[in-house]
């Protein structure tokens, strides 16, 4: 052992990883870093004395690591990522879907906190104008302690007339696409791109405010839809009850059938075989139609003002003109300059990942694992029954959200969308998506009665993510629109 | 020299196909589906199959001409149908409609000798196989639990290779299909990361074990000896600037690939795959993306092309960008020791 310790002596001295041959079986691994500080004045620093093949694992492990273990770790999701405290309340919602849950907090964690263009502080200030467009206190309160957390001057905080033109020049995006995402036009994206130093954004800039920007908006429609995420000045029992969780219906209660009559629709769906006997020219009545249908839909004015404490809402100081808001898209003034956007003409999948991809490089990926896995995620649950195929109900979600965003999708056939949500889950879905802030104790309990929580949560979640798709969609067909007019031009 | 001919369509198309003889091209999109007499130096219109306008039928996303019927022509629909066109029928022209894809048909391809068959690709996941004889597919091919979007389709050119057929899809794999057997894939192998956006068997009878796929995400051209029992690598990979949207053999040369993108770049380049990071030849009148392109099969040095930006050109080599030529095939430096080393093609008079 003498001897052993001598070799230590000298190894200490060594890389952080030191491997001295003792005998011709062994080898000792010195982590000289970490341990020697701890341990060296009470007792001789710990080692491990390995085999010889432990050691060669040990040291080839940096630069031999598998190719497909590396793709592997990365394939995963990641979701080890710990997002700070005041994200808190979202996790616990979130947590009903892990694998959701692991993916929308690498997400977050990339976007606010890992590389990019912007500095840290800014996408906080940023986030906090976008959760201003729908008076999130939850989310102006989470923002605003991030931004003075990480540094930021915490003049701006006392509103935009505070904060630097650049920043300010974002509130008019801010709007269009929070409220109205089909109207932005180049002519925006140029004022804000072609300007002089030092207002001037860059597109890679301009495509992480803005994912910032519509990621929050999407997120108050998430906060508002479960209801009851408040600012962290609450105390934990008030936050302990998320209002989906006070559901008005006790579980002795006789269900109220909602399940079963879905259940029968999806099988009825599934019988005519997709709707095959359907002409294009059906299918275009159809999904106008349900445009049409969905306009007479008018969420109340104000919020739940009765139903006891409403928490009061923030005013306009990070964002101007809070009159702006979501017009139906079938009576848009603008109808000839916007028409619907076709899927197949720009998707996701396609135009809209790889446009991020080239500026925005690192976030591609976690949005499109996003998208795809909130599109695929089932349990083949409804209710109290299991191996439901659920996947038209879920189609039939994602399909409204963006025909509110006038989005179109060749191949589905809007009636379906009728038949699988019933005028109050639609009026609930709209509330969420396009006017979160007036959603109301008694919307929130008239739909989805006998759906279990965690289902609850999914379908919110699809609402968050589809409007999010809807949003950057529009968004990112400017920014090509943009890339080829200069190219053009040159 | 001779110009590139541009022609204006009026309306963005998304694909074009010519036929056997290379006299005719067809052009499809969602506004627009018409039949041009290729001349030299111009297009004439010969048939506007888009006779009506609220069925999605008469809207295309893929369009392909048989090979061996010169009045024959199938389309693709976003509303997931296959519509087989007969150009000899006196005003409606559509002689049968397959809906039988539950969502948007992306890809038709005929067989390369037997008249009557026809496969296609769809965005469910299947790949059906129609006899134009019957009413219904007589046979559909998919995955098991798979659900990855079908990007391309492609059946084998050369006579032993004809009844097999090669798919692209979402899952990043590339799969050969034989068509009697609807169980799983005779071959299949991972060729990409993301998407396989498209797939072309080589032309040459002598090379017709090669595959070249386009990436739709990773960006990349590969090129394949899909004759062995599982190709793990790519015999040749280029790297381009911008997501593959299509990549097709040039005929008559063995290692040139023409190339065109998914979004901001619009130039087709043609790679030399052996020279893989400078294009040996790029077209650039187009002023938005390249959807489609075809190559006149006896003359290698033209093909026809078309794009969003409502344009159908005709190129000609002569009128070719050659990045190469501006490229500096020499380099010099110095040591320490003032020792000159030099790189580049030497001559006699040095």
């Amino acid at each position: 052992m003498r001897g052993e310790g001598e070799e230590l002596t000298r190894a200490e001295s060594g890389n952080a990883k030191t491997a001295v041959q003792v005998n011709e079986a062994h080898f000792i691994i010195v982590s000289s870093s970490s341990s020697s500080s701890s341990s060296s004045s009470s007792s001789p620093p710990s080692f491990a004395v390995m085999t010889e093949s432990q050691v060669s694992r040990e040291c080839d492990y940096d630069h031999s690591m598998p190719q497909d273990e590396f793709f592997e770790e990365l394939d995963d999701g990641g979701g080890s990522e710990v997002l700070p405290d005041v994200w808190q309340p979202l996790d616990e919602l979130l947590s009903l879907h892990p694998k959701y849950h692991a993916v929308f907090k690498s997400a977050i964690d990339q976007l606010f906190y890992g590389n990019g263009p912007l500095p840290m502080t800014e996408r906080h200030y940023i986030a906090l104008m976008a959760a201003n467009r729908h008076a999130c206190s939850y989310l102006m309160d989470l923002h605003r302690r991030e931004f003075d957390r990480l540094g930021g001057d915490a003049d701006w905080l006392n509103g935009l007339t505070a904060a630097p033109s650049k920043i300010v020049s974002l509130d008019a995006i801010n709007r269009v696409l929070g409220h109205q995402p089909w109207s932005i036009t180049v002519e925006q994206l140029k004022a804000l791109t072609k300007c002089s130093a030092p207002d001037n954004w860059s597109l890679t800039e301009l495509v992480q405010g803005v994912v910032i920007l519509s990621t929050t908006h999407a997120l108050c429609s998430f906060v508002f839809g479960c209801g009851n995420i408040n600012p962290s000045e609450l105390t934990p029992q008030e936050m302990e009850a998320p209002m989906l969780r006070r559901s008005p219906r006790s579980s002795e209660e006789s269900p109220t059938g909602e399940v079963e009559e879905l259940m029968k629709r999806m099988a009825a769906l599934r019988d005519v075989t997709n709707g095959l006997d359907c002409t294009d020219e059906e299918k275009a009545r159809h999904f106008f139609d349900m445009n049409r249908e969905s306009s007479a839909i008018r969420p109340e004015q104000n919020g739940d003002k009765k139903s006891g404490r409403s928490p009061p809402r923030p005013g306009a100081q990070f964002t101007k003109d809070l009159s702006f808001t979501y017009v139906d898209f079938a009576q848009r003034p603008d109808a000839s300059s916007a028409p619907t956007l076709k899927i197949h003409d720009f998707s996701w999948e396609d135009q809209g990942y790889s446009c991020v991809d080239e500026l925005y490089q690192v976030i591609s990926e976690h949005l499109d694992r996003k998208f795809h896995l909130t599109q695929e995620l089932t349990y083949y649950t409804m209710g109290k029954h299991t191996d439901v195929d659920t996947s038209k109900y879920r189609t039939a979600v994602w399909m409204y959200i963006q025909s509110l965003y006038g989005i179109r999708h060749d191949d589905y056939d809007y009636a379906e969308v009728n038949l699988m949500l019933t005028r109050p889950m639609k009026t609930f879905i709209k509330t969420i998506c396009c006017y979160p802030e007036r959603v109301t104790d008694s919307l929130r309990a008239s739909v989805m009665v006998d759906f279990k929580l965690s289902e609850k949560v999914h379908v919110i979640l699809m609402i968050l993510e589809a409007r999010l798709q809807a949003e950057l969609l529009y968004f990112l067909r400017t920014v090509v629109r943009l890339n080829n007019s200069a190219s053009v031009a040159s | 020299m001779k110009k590139d001919y541009i022609f204006d369509l009026d309306e963005p198309a998304e694909a074009l196909s010519v036929s056997p003889d290379h006299s005719m091209v067809v052009v499809a999109g969602r506004q627009i589906m018409k039949v041009y007499e290729i001349l030299d130096g111009s297009f004439s219109e010969k048939y506007n199959l888009r006779t009506r306008t609220m069925n999605l039928n008469y809207s295309a996303s893929d369009v392909a001409w048989s090979p061996v019927q010169d009045n024959i022509i199938a389309t693709t629909s976003t509303n997931g149908s296959v519509v087989i066109w007969n150009l000899e029928k006196s005003s409606n022209k559509i002689e049968k409609v397959f809906i039988r894809h539950s969502r948007a048909a992306t890809k038709v391809c005929f067989h390369n000798s037997d008249p009557n068959i026809v496969i296609s690709g769809s965005k469910d996941a299947k790949i059906n196989l129609y006899d134009l004889r019957e009413n219904e597919p007589i046979r559909s091919f998919s995955t098991s639990g798979g659900s990855d979007s079908v990007r391309d389709v492609q059946f084998g050119l050369h006579p032993d290779h004809q009844d097999m057929f090669v798919v692209a899809d979402d899952s990043g794999y590339v799969r050969f299909w034989e068509m009697r057997r609807t169980d799983r894939p005779v071959k299949q192998f991972p060729a990409h990361q993301g998407h396989v956006a498209s797939v072309d068997l080589h032309p040459d009878p002598n090379n017709k074990n090669l595959l070249a796929t386009g990436g739709g995400r990773d960006k990349f051209i590969r090129v394949w000896d899909w004759s062995k029992s599982s190709p793990e690598k790519p015999i040749y990979a280029v790297e381009t600037s911008s997501p593959v949207a299509r990549a097709y053999w040039r005929p008559l040369h063995t290692w040139h690939i023409a190339s065109c993108s998914v979004i901001n770049d619009f130039a087709i380049n043609v790679w030399d795959i052996r020279r893989p990071f400078i294009p040996f030849a790029s077209f650039e009148e187009h002023q938005d993306v390249v959807s489609d392109m075809a190559w006149c099969a006896s003359d290698p040095t033209k093909f026809i092309s078309t794009g969003k930006d409502s344009k159908l050109i005709q190129h000609s080599f002569d009128k070719a960008q050659r990045p190469l030529d501006f490229c500096n095939e020499v380099a010099v430096d110095i040591s320490p020791f003032g020792e000159i080393s030099f790189a580049g093609w030497l001559t006699k008079s040095m």
